[in-house]
């Protein structure tokens, strides 16, 4: 189970397996020393652990192992170690002993004798990250001003994430087996932080090409060309660098000065869209040159034996928005805690009533395998559990009609050994792991060999009612469909837009309680982590089934319902003093609010309403009724000599409300060609 | 003398098999084909579930299979 292809993912398991066994041990004996002879409480004791555990390893992905460890470990010790609470701390004990000894047997293998080394693999993946982020940097330029829309961006953004999640492996497993590497983790840990700015500015900046393609940038903002060129440098500096080529270029500051004779013969909102692309490429030389700064500390750092002087922590990007500092529940993981925790509840409530096939073990099965199936999609929770069945009703003949003929235990080991191969080699994915499972479950060797049909035959069963139970829950805590997931993501994605948007406003931040900032916290994070997910899971769906939506068009909603986010975010981000002079535009802003929040309103009903001509008009109208409005106030605050940081709000108040707008038609646009009504049709799968 | 139909065990070499695993698996079978023509046929949509009626659709089978098997 800890078997990895480098020595470097091997120790990184081993520690994360470790620092689960221990705590989950201990966990099992406090909790039946609490509750030695009282069933409900030890029931009541069990699912709290493993609804705990499982929201945790659900939210803290980096460890999310661990968590997954301790949640089982703590059952097994707990429901399938004593016999009675008298062997209860030899039976922790161990299972903590056994596993250490393994995993060291292990990894004394993974070193000495077959060890596959990770050397390098951090400055590999983050080379081929940032030439990614240079081409994705080349293509917005390149869309910009000559229009070029060859390149297959979608392309480059699937390869940034898989990058992105490259090198975030490679920093964990590289620096358990290199010193020197360890001695800098923390700056590569940064580099990896600001590099995920880099590709959420990125994105940001994707969904935003359209609003100033009818401009000529380089006679608004002069130093465009040069910032993109500098840009441009530092992308291919950080590659020289990170291939070990010496140092040759200097970081250049370059301010991007907007000229003002051609920025006043520009409308309004060409105006705030100039503005905000300034903000957005101001962000991206600030990330760059933060990144070359870092790459450049790191070798300098391994070249010079020097200790790193950076003090930075986190780029200002990556800091989470909370507004009433406490924690954000994810609803998604609070559900999937849930259904574990159900699973166990379910099964230790058929093992007292009814005591089925299985007995007391099922319940530790159930817990394990519903944590095991949270960390995949539904169609992998399908095979698995399909080649589950299969591999048990195989390891069951094999286990009574050819492991009793066997008389010694170089036959015995030869079978295993055989099937292990066979299942190793010749498969893969869940067809795998289910196989690798049921012949560890044959792997119980003692001298004399005793077999028992009975028992065999009863785990068997045992494992076939844990599944039933398992996709039966999936059904009645939420459809793992997904399609039908993403039709209710979708819908909470408005549903938290909706809600966003009615509490935009001067007065909004202030005298809210902390439920109601919490509240907010809740949909703001709904809002932008849901179109990630959208997009995970509308990558599963079935398309014989549902052949009216192809994958592309799930990407294309994905993004747009992104693109939304960042808008919106925008504009809940705007400054105080945005806020303010929203006072004074506060009826226009008012109709222009209830339109935006009754079509957010229809959507999160129904993702698929289409967006009516006359609503469409009615929002354009009220946007060209802010413009004019805002005419106004310039052409009146002009006379009083509006200042430059002043103009810079009116701008950015512009640029979000119109932003919002854009998206939102945008999104009706590209989605209208999805047939929703295909996804909500019932069929069996 | 009183004709009861008591269910028989299946045996396969020596090893004895309760004729409800064989009618459930025999169920399972037929309910996965008959879930797979109703797809095809674009049937399925005229249920309020799928994933309900599939069990249904199994139990009923698994009965009518208990059944059958009785009489042989």
């Amino acid at each position: 189970m800890i078997a990895l292809p480098t020595t470097g993912q091997t120790m990184q398991k081993v520690l994360l397996r470790i620092a689960g066994t221990i705590p989950g041990a201990i966990v099992a004996v406090i909790i039946l020393s609490i509750a030695p002879q009282q069933r409900w409480l030890l029931l009541l004791l069990l699912s709290g652990w493993t609804f705990f555990t499982t929201y945790m390893m659900l939210t803290d992905k980096k460890n999310s192992y661990a968590w997954f460890v301790m949640g089982y470990v703590a059952m097994i010790v707990m429901l399938t170690g004593p016999s009675s609470s008298y062997d209860l701390f030899m039976a922790a004990t161990f299972r903590v002993v056994e596993n250490i000894m393994g995993m060291t047997v292990y990894v004394l293998i993974s070193i000495f004798i077959w060890p596959v080394g990770n050397s390098g693999a951090i400055k590999k993946a983050s080379k081929n990250l940032v030439a990614t982020q240079a081409k994705i940097f080349g293509f917005g330029f390149d869309k910009i001003f000559t229009k070029d829309e060859k390149k297959d961006l979608e392309k480059l953004n699937t390869n940034e994430i898989q990058q992105l999640d490259q090198l975030k492996q490679a920093i964990g497993t590289e620096v358990v087996e290199n010193y020197n590497v360890q001695e800098v983790k923390h700056l590569w840990e940064r580099f990896n932080l600001i590099t995920i700015s880099i590709m959420e500015i990125l994105e940001r900046w994707q969904t935003g090409y359209e609003e100033f393609i009818q401009i000529d940038l380089n006679e608004v903002l002069p130093n465009y060309q040069v910032l993109n060129k500098e840009i441009n440098e530092r992308f291919e500096e950080m590659q020289r660098l990170l291939l070990g080529k010496k140092e040759i270029k200097k970081l250049n500051d370059i301010s991007l000065s907007v000229d003002k004779s051609s920025f006043s013969k520009l409308s309004h909102p060409d105006r705030a869209a100039i503005l905000l692309e300034k903000q957005t490429f101001e962000k991206i030389d600030a990330l760059t040159a933060e990144a070359l700064e870092c790459v450049l500390e790191i070798i300098n750092y391994s070249s010079s034996s020097k200790k790193a002087t950076n003090s930075k922590t986190l780029p200002s990007y990556n800091k989470k928005h909370k507004n009433s500092g406490l924690p954000v529940i994810d609803i998604d993981n609070l559900r999937g805690a849930i259904y574990s925790t159900s699973a166990v509840v379910m099964l230790f409530l058929m093992w007292i009533y009814i005591d089925p096939p299985g007995h007391m073990l099922n319940i530790q099965l159930a817990g394990t395998i519903a944590m095991l199936f949270l960390t995949v999609q539904h169609s992998y929770r399908k095979d698995l559990g399909k080649f589950m069945v299969i591999g048990s009703f195989i390891a069951l003949a094999a286990y009574v009609f050819i492991m009793p003929h066997l008389y010694s235990f170089i036959g015995l080991g030869l079978l295993l050994f055989g099937g292990m191969f066979v299942v190793s080699f010749f498969f893969s994915g869940a067809a795998r792991l289910a196989g690798q499972v049921a012949i560890l479950n044959e792997i119980a060797v003692s001298n004399p060999q005793v077999y028992s049909f009975a028992a065999m035959a009863n785990f068997t069963l045992g494992v076939i009612l844990v599944l039933l139970v398992l996709f039966l829950l999936a059904y009645i805590i939420d459809s793992p469909r997904p399609e039908k997931a993403v039709l209710k993501m979708t819908a909470r994605f408005f549903h938290s837009t909706e809600f966003l948007m009615s509490g935009i406003g001067p007065n909004s931040e202030h005298n809210l309680s902390l439920l109601a900032r919490w509240k907010k916290d809740f949909y703001r994070h709904e809002m932008q982590s849901l179109p990630h997910k959208i997009g995970y899971m509308g990558l599963t769906i079935n398309l014989k089934l549902f052949p009216d939506n192809s994958h592309q068009q799930v990407k294309l909603l994905m993004v747009n319902l992104q693109a939304l986010a960042y808008r919106f975010t925008e504009l809940l981000d705007a400054d105080q003093d945005v806020k303010l002079l929203a006072l004074k535009l506060k009826v226009n802003i008012r109709e222009w609010q209830g339109v935006i929040v009754k079509i957010h309103k229809e959507w999160s009903i129904n993702p698929g309403v289409e967006l009516t001509d006359e609503l469409k008009n009615e929002l354009k109208m009220n946007l060209k009724n802010l413009t004019d409005k805002f005419d106004l106030l310039f052409e009146k605050d002009n006379e009083n000599s509006l200042t430059e940081a002043k103009a810079e709000i009116f701008y950015q108040l512009l640029g979000g409300l119109r932003g919002v707008s854009q998206a939102t038609i945008s999104y009706a646009g590209n989605t209208e060609n999805l047939n929703w009504k295909q996804w909500r049709e019932e069929v069996f799968q | 003398m009183i004709n009861i139909n008591v269910p028989a065990e299946f045996t396969i070499r020596g090893i004895y098999l309760p004729p409800l695993l064989i009618a459930s698996v025999i169920g399972v079978v037929a309910a996965f084909i008959t879930a797979k023509l109703l797809n095809r046929y674009h049937l399925s949509r005229y249920f309020f579930y799928p994933p309900l009626a599939f069990v249904a659709i199994v139990v009923i089978y698994t009965l009518f299979f208990g059944y059958v098997l009785n009489l042989i």
